[in-house]
């Protein structure tokens, strides 16, 4: 009955990894993912050779670009729960601060909450808190969240072989992210 | 069948609703003789929705409800039936808007006796409540579109 294995209901899971693997994580659960999800493009890396003839572009290579998330924080506590460094329990208040104050070195992990069908990890991705606040008297706030992706070795993600020596921004895989382990249980190939 | 798994799911979050006994899947009880409907509740009919051969399966349904004569509530105490149709409504709609909180029972919708399953179910508003047509015995019919996703 499936048409496509990337569409259907997501959760977002960020887990801070800079301690070591044993950081703290988050899960925005369904009701707080925008309808417009999330958004990762690569732009090609171009080099440009003149000639009498005129110029030729070609690609050679790939170039991360920062990727959208589209989250819908419904109080503070989300907020929190997304930034923790802005956040200051003493006065329950939240707050973006000067400075490279990103969230950096996080796993996050895009998934389907029905099936474990066609998800996306990006590891070692740093979070940056600027967002538009955009509150209106009828309409939701919408926090379009940008995350930067990092190359990162393949075998980070899991994969042996001539990936495994590779560097890579993000991964799409059928499994399920534990952000207790920062593991992936990856589906059986071919189920 | 998707009409009906969606119909069950709604009514089991709506006090006062059960399948065949005030909630009814594409149809609508009435008497052809007289035009008089036999029976009031919730009726549920299929509308087509915009789709491609890619997407998931969609579907609009139309929630109508019809509140007559003799409306009780829990108590048995008589209730104003315009104000009990838009209580049923108000509950559709609130279903439908806190159906994102609850991805667990709708990851796997099936109809009561039936194999078939529904995944990944989604429901969606399209509208809010719209005034419907008054019924010969003077209760008005009000309904609300819903949209379904699903695989």
């Amino acid at each position: 009955m499936s048409t496509n294995d990337f569409t259907g209901m997501r959760k977002v899971t960020i887990k801070d990894t800079a301690t070591g693997g044993t950081g703290e994580f988050v899960v925005m659960n369904p009701d707080k993912v925008g309808a417009d999800g999330f958004t990762i493009a690569l732009e090609a890396n171009e080099v440009t050779e003149s000639s009498m003839a005129g110029d030729r572009v070609s690609p050679n290579g790939t170039n991360t670009s920062a990727a959208t998330l589209s989250l819908i924080p419904r109080s503070i506590d989300d907020l929190a729960a997304i930034w923790p460094q802005g956040y200051d329990a003493t006065t329950g208040t939240w707050q973006p601060t000067l400075g490279k104050c990103v969230l950096s070195d996080v796993t996050l992990a895009y998934e389907k909450v029905c099936d474990s069908k066609g998800n996306v990890i990006l590891r070692h991705a740093e979070i940056s808190l600027a967002f538009e606040l955009a509150l209106a008297r009828d309409d939701s706030f919408t926090a379009e969240v940008m995350v930067y992706p990092s190359w990162s070795l393949g075998s980070e993600y899991g994969l042996a072989g001539d990936l495994a020596s590779d560097m890579i921004p993000y991964q799409v895989y059928d499994g399920v992210y534990d952000a207790s382990t920062d593991l992936i249980d990856f589906d059986t190939v071919g189920s | 069948m998707i009409g009906l798994a969606v119909l069950q799911y709604v009514a089991s979050k709506v006090d006062g609703l059960e399948v065949d006994t005030n909630c009814f899947y594409e149809d609508l009880p009435i008497d052809y003789d007289t035009g008089q409907m036999m029976r009031y509740g919730v009726f549920v009919t299929t509308e087509p929705a915009p789709m491609t051969r890619t997407s998931d399966d969609t579907q609009y349904l139309t929630f109508y409800v019809a509140i007559g004569e003799g409306a009780e509530d829990a108590d048995g105490n008589t209730i104003a039936e315009k104000y009990e149709t838009d209580r049923i409504l108000q509950a559709i709609q609130k279903t439908v808007k806190d159906s994102d909180s609850d991805w667990q029972a709708l990851s796997e919708l099936s109809v009561n006796g039936i194999e078939e399953k529904y995944s990944d179910v989604r429901l969606e508003l399209t509208a809010s409540k719209q005034r419907g047509v008054t019924l010969t015995n003077g209760a008005i019919v009000k309904s609300i579109v819903v949209k379904v996703i699903y695989k």
